[in-house]
């Protein structure tokens, strides 16, 4: 389908999602450094940006190894006069946050002023594609950075055109933080300008007090922070946007919740309510906040997790010693994803106007059918290598007496039913990390799984940790080339950078062995029976073991050799034969592949597998304890 | 007169719902009495085959002049949705909460079982099931259902299509307000195979068609 990220007709209309906006709006902005590590809801602004780079003159793209090593890139291009763009998931900024720390309070720009640094965070209220909710906002409040927060997609590339403007006039870090709801949300925008001039050719020259970060001068750096802070707020006006009214209640509110107050308002008709549509979110300007409250009887604070707002403008309206009152988390829940539902039995009751009867009664209807919807959750692509691997790891262990520690990646899913083999999910590389102090103190086999963008972002130093201390853990690590969860993004495992430069893999066995692991094989989760077989032989080892499962993401195969295997004069099929599938379970249970399909035959339930769905992996028929799954080759002549 | 019109597309990660609710965002560029467009995609975990909605809403009007802010969220409410294309039938269901009576629903009958229902766990309800409680949750009669994939798979030779035959089936039922000269138009500039996607469009058009008349 056409994008029309690069268009320069003037005053065309374009529907865009929020994530091109964003990138959008750093070409306008002039950015010509973007270093990413992958996570949604942002993912696909890195692999856009990949694909812009190839062709925009002096564009740059790379996949960074995590979100540490992405900042610090971006921080080193901007230092050296370069506008750069760092873009990450909400927990990644937990991982950049320590060279974050530093960098937001010394200032992003170079020595004489060039340069510019945007992070683009990337919320995930309701955890729509994340392991877990929290709320990035307190970081902006805490190293000092400008906060911009866009409520539609048309803000999502404006604010990014200011943002730039902001970190170069300022020398702070403009963080724009979207959520899901707006970066993948499609609306219909007009464009500014791209001008093509960016330069890659910078200039880093040598300034102790600015960018080498200890006493004296990081005391002296700190001060001057709140300098340039102050500065902003005034100047921060112009992204604030107010809807008069003369209702005694009024709303303060920014992001997505600003779209849900808008209709919920209009939904419970109520009147002339004014909003106050923060679009900077730190530092929020005093001024417009006591002129808007002054007025007032009541104002409530619509936004999303942790009250973030709510307690600076509760900290304004004190320090200006007004009497209005202020509400927020009172009747705004601080947990999960607002809709303009929510919005709607907010108002409702701080105001006490009742909800429309025919909501009320559809809802109940609908609440009486609960149960006749089963639950469908994320599962394994057809032909998975890696739910093959957990399939082998079930069969050669003890469920019951073993602890099986989960990581970030696709397998993740493997703690859902049923194969629900999973105790614990903590962060990328948390799983071994906690194997550690697991191993030491429990009598059980600890097994730990760890994908290959894991394992080069954050799980090598948990492998040190675990030869240096002599952990008694079996590592597995899931060797599928890519980077498999958030969409088959490139990684130092793939043979492939950002740039789409062919690079040297960086072997993962070699590196496992020089780190001091004695015991490492690299074995084909496509062989059930030698992958049981080297578990069992691995578990009778003390230390750290080691074992690959090695074998390419079935859905990037796919994807890449799309045309080959249209155009393969050989076809393979998997079927099941009728009348030897006996319902054991071993395929959909045990393994349970998406293109197996329960059917009825004659009367009788049994297993069929969906042609369209199955990739001939072959796995099920190697586990079909009844030889009822035959593979059939034949010839097509084109 | 302002009017929102939303539309509601479910299914399961894979099935093409995005490409799907697009076709209807760049058609609507080409109506004029569509001021605004929005709506919520999903992207990433639903991929892997999880549960997938998405929404179009548009904002129609026959004044130039539009409030700034009116349609303003990606997502619809209770009760909201004029059009439902559902490609996997028990989704629809799972959000029937967002339909009326005003609802028209283009429903494939064409089931994927979720991994419990594989594993034996939890049963997946039967279509005619599925088609009660929709009824009477949403109070609708304008409910059309048939195996799109199966007719895409005969008709067409490849599963492909079959989302293609469910926007035929749901331009017959008059619930777009976009011609289907424009969408027809919007195919031929978004998609691949234009003559084989047009003929898909017209598979859905005569089925809905015939099924309407039978309600
Ligand atoms: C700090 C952090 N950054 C990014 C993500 C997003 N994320 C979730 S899974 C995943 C990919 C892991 O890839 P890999 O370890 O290779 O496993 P695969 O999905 O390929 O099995 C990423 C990047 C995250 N959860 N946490
Ligand atoms: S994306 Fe790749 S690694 Fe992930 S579930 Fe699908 S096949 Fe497995
Ligand atoms: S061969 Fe068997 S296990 Fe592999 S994808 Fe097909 S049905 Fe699934």
């Amino acid at each position: 389908m056409e994008s029309n990220i690069l268009s320069n007709e003037k005053n065309k209309r374009v529907v865009l999602t929020g994530n091109e906006a964003f990138i959008r709006g750093a070409l306008e902005a002039g950015v010509s450094f973007v270093s990413q590590y992958p996570g949604t809801p942002v993912s696909d602004v890195g692999v856009t940006f990949g694909k812009l780079a190839r062709v925009v003159p002096n564009l740059y793209f790379q996949w960074a190894s995590n979100e540490a090593t992405s900042l610090e890139a971006a921080a080193g291009a901007s230092w050296s006069g370069i506008k750069a763009l760092c873009p990450m998931k909400h927990v990644g900024v937990n991982v950049a946050s320590d060279p974050m720390s530093v960098i937001a309070i010394n200032g992003p720009l170079s020595s004489t002023g060039q340069g510019g640094l945007v992070i683009l965070a990337g919320g995930d209220p309701g955890s729509l594609g994340s392991h877990c909710e929290q709320n990035d906002r307190f970081y902006t409040w805490m190293l000092h950075m400008c906060h911009l927060e866009p409520s539609n997609v048309q803000e999502a590339k404006d604010f990014m055109v200011e943002g730039y403007k902001i970190s170069s006039k300022f020398d702070v870090i403009t963080y724009i933080r979207t959520t899901s709801r707006i970066s993948h949300t499609r609306e219909d925008i007009t464009l500014g300008e791209i001008k093509f001039n960016q330069s890659l050719e910078g200039n880093f020259e040598r300034n102790i007090p600015k960018y080498c970060s200890l006493p004296p001068h990081c005391i002296e750096n700190h001060r001057k922070v709140y300098e340039r802070m102050e500065r902003i707020e005034s100047y921060s006006k112009k992204f604030n946007t107010i809807i008069p009214g003369d209702n005694k209640l009024g709303i303060i509110t920014a992001g997505v919740p600003f779209g849900y107050v808008i209709e919920a308002v209009r939904k419970l008709k109520l009147k002339n309510v004014p909003i106050l549509k923060l679009g900077c979110i730190n530092p929020i300007n005093k001024e417009q906040v006591i002129k808007f409250c002054e007025n007032q009887e009541t104002i409530l604070i619509v936004e999303e997790l942790e009250p973030f707002i709510e307690v600076d403008i509760k900290r304004i309206v004190q320090e200006a010693g007004l009497s209005v009152k202020i509400f927020g988390h009172e009747y705004v829940r601080k947990y999960n994803e607002l809709s303009v539902v929510d919005v709607v039995q907010s108002l409702s009751k701080i105001t006490g106007v009742s909800i429309g009867y025919n909501e009320q009664k559809i809802l109940q209807k609908y609440n009486k059918y609960l149960n006749l919807i089963p639950p469908r959750f994320p599962v394994f692509c057809a032909g998975c290598p890696e739910r093959a691997l957990i399939y082998s790891i079930k069969k050669a262990t003890d469920e019951e007496n073993t602890i099986y520690a989960g990581d970030i990646g696709c397998y993740v899913m493997s703690f859902f039913p049923p194969l629900k083999i999973t105790d614990w999910v903590i962060c990328m590389g948390g799983g071994l990390g906690a194997s550690v102090g697991a191993a030491k103190v429990n009598k059980k086999p600890v097994l730990a799984l760890m994908g290959d963008s894991t394992f080069y972002h954050t799980g090598l130093p948990a492998i040190v940790n675990a030869v240096y201390n002599k952990s008694n853990v079996l590592l597995f690590i899931l060797d599928n080339k890519w980077t498999g969860m958030t969409g088959g993004h490139p990684n130092p495992n793939s043979g492939i950078n950002g740039m789409g430069e062919t690079v040297e893999k960086q072997n993962i066995a070699e590196i496992v062995k020089s780190l001091g692991v004695k015991w490492v094989r690299t074995v084909d989760p496509y062989q059930p029976k030698i992958m049981i077989n080297t578990i069992k032989d691995a578990l009778k080892i003390n230390g750290l073991k080691v074992i690959i499962s090695q074998r390419e993401c079935m859905l990037q195969y796919q994807k890449l050799n799309r045309e080959i295997l249209l155009k393969s004069p050989r076809k393979v099929y998997y079927w099941i034969n009728p009348d030897r599938c006996q319902m054991c379970g071993e395929c959909f249970e045990q393994l349970c592949c998406t293109a197996l399909k329960r059917t009825e035959i004659n009367g009788r339930e049994v297993m069929q597998i969906d042609q369209a769905r199955c990739t001939n992996c072959g796995v099920c028929q190697k586990i079909c304890l009844n030889s009822a799954i035959v593979k059939t080759e034949i010839n097509v002549h084109l | 007169m302002l009017k929102i019109w939303n539309g509601m597309f479910v299914g399961v990660g894979g099935l093409g719902t995005i490409t799907l609710k697009r076709i209807f965002e760049y058609a609507a560029l080409k109506e004029p009495k569509i001021k605004k467009i929005i709506g919520a995609e999903k992207h990433g975990l639903a991929q892997r085959e999880g549960a997938v909605d998405v929404y179009v809403r548009f904002l129609l009007s026959d004044n130039d002049e539009v409030p700034k802010y009116y349609l303003t969220s990606p997502t619809i409410s209770i009760g909201e949705a004029d059009l439902v294309i559902g490609l996997e039938p028990v989704e629809v269901l799972r959000n029937s909460k967002y339909t009326s009576s005003q609802t028209v629903f283009i429903i494939n009958t064409n089931t994927i079982q979720p991994p419990l229902s594989i594993s034996g766990q939890v049963k997946y309800p039967s279509i005619e099931e599925i088609k009660n409680a929709i009824k009477e949750i949403s109070g609708s009669s304008k409910i059309i259902m048939f195996n799109a994939t199966e007719l895409a798979m005969n008709k067409m030779g490849q599963a492909l299509y079959t989302n293609n035959i469910m926007l035929g089936a749901a331009i017959s039922t008059g619930a777009i307000p976009i011609s289907k000269e424009k969408i027809e138009e919007t195919i031929a500039e978004q998609l691949k195979d234009v003559k084989k996607n047009l003929k898909a469009i017209n598979i859905g058009y005569n089925i809905g068609t015939d099924l309407l008349s039978k309600i």
